[in-house]
């Protein structure tokens, strides 16, 4: 323990390991970092377990992918650069309306930025518990039209005895269910496919086993 | 981005394909979402070369660390539909498979130093190491699985880095 160390190493000698290789919800996550950036020592543990895993990588053998992957990720560069130069000013009215709804309480921190014609659509959404929910949800989900429509979805502080069940709402109000998940300690994260087209979905919302919205985000 | 700036992103797509499509290949185990997973590694390796720090890093571990997380993501959502206990603890035995593998990184002192070492584990700790290093699970996630306390987890974890850094020591485990 170092002197500036002011909680005990021994406390976190366990989570040292996760924390490299990533495994720690976000709670705990936060928790043993705040621990790292006051300690020195276990700040060196912690690298050279980061070290340690990148040297595990090493077994995991080369594979010839399929043809032609150099080329489509250029393509891709291309698509994202092309989507970069973009006129900048779409986005305010969109965060200005945001801004409204974060005031009627629903808990709002959203854009959509279409990225070119060439570019995927992309619209990320900041979640967070909504009125009369007691416990402090929040997440972020991103919306992409890559891969055929993807949604990622990150949470924290939801149920951690029962599963959440994520829905999207559509421009004409109708409502899919994306997919029943299980949260670690109150954490996940998952990726699944999108019922929809991006710019047709208006609402990303987390219900919890009992089908109470307990977060949500509206998309613009 | 100019001609030569996409020559570029081709030229480093075409030296680290091999290794990148491997680890996406190796953790995710589908040669379609491998090519998902790899091809936007390689975009976010593009995006953020600039911030690529290369005295706290090697920029090949940087970039497989890339394709491992995106990959763990993959699996992450497949996860969270119920699984079959005995399918994620063949997730384990999967990497093992690989040590008869005849390949380039097979041939690969510094590989073959890093496999022995993992292989010289005892099985618990190499199980829960490789579930957790290369599928991204959390030790509440493996001890559900092996019907074990989440403390015995984390402390296989410990160990069996720890155990793995003291054999590797002194052959290159220290950059």
């Amino acid at each position: 323990m170092t002197p500036n160390c002011e909680i005990g190493c021994a406390g976190f000698e366990d989570e040292l390991p996760l924390l490299a290789l990533g495994c720690l919800t976000g709670r705990e996550r936060a928790t043993v970092l705040r621990h790292v950036e006051s300690c020195a020592s276990c700040a060196s543990e912690l690298e050279s377990y980061s070290t340690g895993l990148d040297a595990l990588m090493t077994v995991l053998p080369p594979v010839d992918p399929p043809g032609g992957l150099a080329e489509r990720v250029v393509e891709r560069v291309r698509a994202e650069e092309s989507g970069r130069r973009a006129p900048s000013g779409r986005r305010r009215p969109v965060l200005a309306v945001a801004a409204v709804l974060v005031a009627l309480g629903i808990g709002i921190g959203t854009f959509v930025a279409t990225r070119g014609t060439a570019g995927p659509t992309v619209a990320v959404g900041t979640l967070h518990s909504v009125s009369g929910v007691a416990s402090a949800v929040s997440g972020r989900v991103v919306l992409t039209s890559a891969w055929g429509g993807r949604l990622e979805m990150q949470l924290d502080g939801g149920p951690t005895t029962s599963p959440v069940t994520c829905v999207v709402t559509l421009a004409d109000g109708r409502r899919r269910t994306v997919g029943t998940f299980w949260l670690h300690d109150g954490y996940g994260t998952w990726t699944t496919g999108l019922p929809a087209p991006v710019s047709g979905v208006r609402a990303v919302s987390i219900e919890d086993a009992g089908g109470r919205t307990i977060a949500a985000t509206r998309l613009l | 981005m100019g001609t030569g700036d996409h020559q570029a992103a081709e030229v480093l797509v075409r030296r680290h394909q091999r290794r990148i499509f491997g680890v996406a290949f190796a953790i995710t185990g589908d040669r379609r979402v491998a090519e998902d997973v790899a091809q936007e590694a390689f975009l976010r390796i593009w995006r953020h070369a600039a911030n690529f720090d290369p005295a706290r890093s090697v920029a090949s571990a940087w970039m497989a660390r890339i394709a491992r997380n995106l990959s763990i993501d993959h699996l992450r959502v497949r996860r969270a539909d119920p699984v079959d206990p005995a399918t994620s603890l063949a997730l384990a035995e999967r990497v093992r498979v690989a040590d008869t593998v005849e390949s380039e990184v097979a041939r690969h002192d510094g590989a073959d130093r890093v496999r022995a070492a993992l292989a010289a584990l005892p099985q618990a700790q190499r199980r829960a190491l490789v579930l957790a290093s290369f599928y991204g699970y959390t030790a509440t996630e493996i001890a559900a699985v092996e019907h074990l306390p989440v403390g015995t987890v984390k402390g296989r974890i410990r160990m069996g880095l720890q155990k793995m850094r003291v054999a590797l020591n002194t052959e290159g485990w220290e950059r």
